[in-house]
């Protein structure tokens, strides 16, 4: 939303107001009456191709009318459409065009051909060509290739492309007739665009261009809007998009005090209608979320004997695994709160744990420093027993089972083992030790957190690579966890041996752009809840879980 | 040693001979080998004669443009030869698709193309030229086309060559004669003394050019 206020170069000026156009053009001269004013009949045959609008004046009238009347089309408005055509004397297409674009719809590509010479194109035979292949494609699908050998043979004579042609030749006896080659399934949107290429310039108007250029312009300003964090819905083509930097978790909503001592761990539920938390006190909360956006203590999970350091969600969210610091791994059923087993190693304790992808396994990382596999019923998996370095933090498995994801065999390593071929494929070698990991949901980024009090972003599709380092956060003692979260996981989130919460976004990444305090103790993890990208929430060493909101002043 | 002096070496009869001899039977000469064994005396290795005449046949098919046939008689000579040196195989039968493209069969060429070349289509290491070979078909005079040299004797002989050598290799024999092993040494060493000595004193080595003598 704005109040723009721009002077042009000459005489006149024009306001904009976030709601609609309107263009104040008395002070130009000659006067021209205009569209508020008057009502549009005659006045715009006079001199239909020497208007301009917009308030830079860019825009050529004629050229908008058409994509309005295009537009008009294309929601099936086809007597507006003609309506519109009239009154403005501006007709969408010439009649020749019309007839052309009717011959290419109807799929007559002789016919399309022989309409060429009524262009007086600078080279009828690159459009030829283009429409000679698709004759191609629709012959040899009805299998008859004999004809479409034919048409390669004129395809071949109009020199235009003859490495297209061999690739079509081998067309021939590649796809079975009948069967749809996919290359003509999605050639239509390609081929129309390729064929409006070939005219001169606004001969064709592209089907439903007015609808691209509208979205095009909001795709332009979610790429300008600094902290974007709404969901897409939110968008309106009313007004100018701009979350400035609003939409950021930035108040505590709620405190949740049912833990007794320090809470190490937490993380939403992947349907973001629960949270789950550990603590020094040896238990496990699942919170759940009621309709006013409240969390409440749903189930205390007590059983373990050691403080719970991790808890970790099952991909569809019905079981959650606790891990005891260098005891045991236990499983819960959400919906009942019991405890349904645990995965153990007899002598070795478990230092941190995982799921697989599909939810039919757990994976252990022990104190022997090997990571262990079980079933889940408990029976273990065959898997390679190296030996990582000492601070085996974290294991991970990605979303899509194909890589288990750990400290390597050096403290500074985190290494990818290839679940196909059964080995370490590849490795990240950092600057410093890791203290913790976390993968972003959709599998191409690793956030890890070294004992420097850095955090790298690494991008993991491929060759790993670095992009980002972050500062700002403090840790010395503990192992602090981070998490990737808001829209499009554009942001990441920390938390701090300062007590803090330090969000920072990805493309502005040299300064965090939320510190949020409130805390009294270390905050030792955080979670971004992945179904609301305005809600996050924090651990601490005070014991306390806060919820943090989006500052509903400041909208 | 010098290696501008070598006129003082001394080349056994028998040796040279024996080159010339593994040639012939290399590349099925078999009466001129007969013809050079009664005229110098000297004993023809123990060959397969059975072998030899096979893929001389083998050979002709090629060159006289018949290249199925030369596969079905390569199948039975050897089974599993062309299954297992799928790049011949697909040579061989571009060949015969070239064939039927340039009579003028465009029907049988096409039928023949979907049944026995579409299949290699899915790796991609044959697309390419299947695509070149496909294409012969697109034009009303495959020699003028840009893939003539598909059509070529020079191409014939390259496949018979390979195919010369795989069957070779297949019973255990040498791929490659003496002959061929000595041009090659002799070409590489002389670069290599031009190279670190200079033109000056090793000038650049051309075989077509010594062999004139």
């Amino acid at each position: 939303m704005g109040f723009a206020f721009s002077l042009s170069l000459g005489a006149g000026f024009c306001i904009f107001f976030g709601a609609g156009w309107v263009i104040l053009n008395h002070l130009r001269k000659p006067p021209v009456k205009t569209l508020v004013d008057n009502p549009p009949v005659k006045t715009l045959v006079d001199n239909p191709l020497l208007d301009f609008i917009g308030y830079k004046g860019l825009v050529k009238k004629s050229e908008f009318i058409r994509i309005l009347t295009d537009a008009l089309i294309s929601l099936g408005f086809d007597d507006i459409a003609a309506l519109l055509e009239e009154r403005s004397g501006i007709p969408l297409h010439s009649a020749i065009v019309k007839q052309f674009l009717k011959l290419v719809k109807d799929g007559e590509w002789d016919k399309c051909i022989d309409a060429l010479q009524g262009f007086q194109l600078r080279d009828e035979k690159p459009v030829s060509f283009l429409l000679l292949e698709q004759k191609f494609y629709e012959v040899l699908n009805t299998g008859n290739v004999t004809d479409a050998r034919r048409i390669l043979k004129e395809m071949v004579r109009l020199r235009v492309d003859t490495n297209r042609v061999h690739e079509l030749a081998s067309q021939l006896i590649i796809s079975a007739p009948g069967e749809d080659t996919t290359e003509s399934v999605n050639s239509r949107s390609e081929f129309m665009e390729k064929l409006q290429d070939l005219f001169p310039p606004g001969v064709i108007i592209p089907e439903r261009r007015l609808e691209y250029l509208i979205e095009k312009s909001l795709v332009d300003q979610v790429y300008h809007c600094s902290f974007h964090n709404v969901p897409d819905s939110d968008l309106s083509i009313c007004y100018d998009h701009d979350c400035e930097d609003h939409k950021i978790p930035s108040e505590t909503v709620q405190i949740l005090e049912e833990h007794i001592d320090e809470v190490w761990f937490l993380k939403f539920s992947h349907n973001g209608r629960y949270l789950a938390s550990s603590s020094k006190d040896k238990s496990a909360i699942i919170w759940e979320i009621n309709a006013e956006g409240k969390f409440s203590l749903k189930h205390k999970l007590e059983g373990h004997q050691n403080p719970v350091v991790e808890v970790l969600w099952s991909p569809d969210d019905r079981q959650v695994i606790t891990c005891g610091e260098n005891e045991v791994i236990r499983s819960w059923d959400v919906d009942s709160g019991a405890f349904v087993g645990s995965y153990e190693r007899n002598g070795v304790g478990s230092i941190s744990c995982g799921w697989f992808h599909d939810g039919s396994g757990i994976i252990g990382g022990m104190a022997d420093r090997r990571i262990y596999l079980w079933h889940l019923n408990g029976t273990e998996i065959e898997h390679e027993q190296g030996q990582r370095a000492q601070n085996l933090s974290d294991v991970a498995m990605t979303t899509d089972g194909k890589w288990l994801v750990s400290v390597g065999k050096e403290q500074h390593e985190i290494s990818f083992f290839d679940r196909e071929t059964n080995r370490v494929e590849d490795v990240i070698v950092e600057e410093d030790m890791i203290t913790s990991f976390s993968l972003s949901d959709n599998n191409s980024y690793l956030l890890i957190n070294l004992i420097t009090q850095k955090i790298n972003v690494w991008y993991i599709q491929g060759e790993p690579m670095k992009i980002l380092g972050l500062d700002g956060h403090k840790r010395s003692r503990f192992i602090i966890r981070s998490c990737f979260g808001g829209y499009d996981e554009d942001f990441i989130a920390s938390g701090s041996e300062d007590s803090q919460v330090y969000i920072w976004h990805r493309t502005e990444w040299r300064e965090p752009c939320r510190v949020l305090s409130g805390h009294s103790g270390a905050v030792n993890c955080v979670s971004w809840n992945p179904t609301d990208m305005h809600m996050l929430a924090s651990a601490s060493d005070d014991g306390t879980i806060r919820i943090w909101g989006i500052d509903k002043n400041l909208n | 040693m010098d290696p501008r002096q070598f006129e003082h070496i001394v080349v056994n009869d028998n040796d040279t001979h024996s080159i010339v001899m593994s040639y012939l039977l290399h590349n099925c000469f078999s009466e001129t080998a007969d013809s050079l064994a009664s005229s110098t005396g000297i004993k023809q290795p123990a060959i397969d004669r059975d072998n030899l005449e096979r893929r001389k046949q083998i050979i002709h098919f090629i060159l006289e443009k018949k290249a199925l046939k030369a596969v079905e008689l390569t199948e039975q000579l050897a089974q599993d030869l062309l299954e297992k040196n799928k790049d011949l195989h697909f040579d061989l039968l571009c060949l015969h698709f070239v064939e039927l493209a340039c009579a003028g069969n465009c029907a049988e060429a096409l039928e023949f193309g979907q049944t026995r070349l579409a299949p290699f289509g899915k790796a991609q290491k044959y697309v390419e030229k299947l695509e070149d070979v496909m294409a012969l078909l697109a034009y009303e005079d495959p020699e003028k086309s840009p893939m003539f040299h598909l059509l070529s004797s020079e191409n014939r002989q390259q496949v018979a060559d390979n195919l010369n050598r795989t069957i070779l290799e297949h019973v255990n024999h040498p791929g490659y004669t003496p002959m061929e092993r000595l041009l090659q040494h002799v070409t590489v060493v002389r670069q290599y003394l031009t190279e670190e000595n200079g033109k000056d004193v090793f000038p650049p080595f051309s075989l077509k050019d010594s062999l004139k003598g």
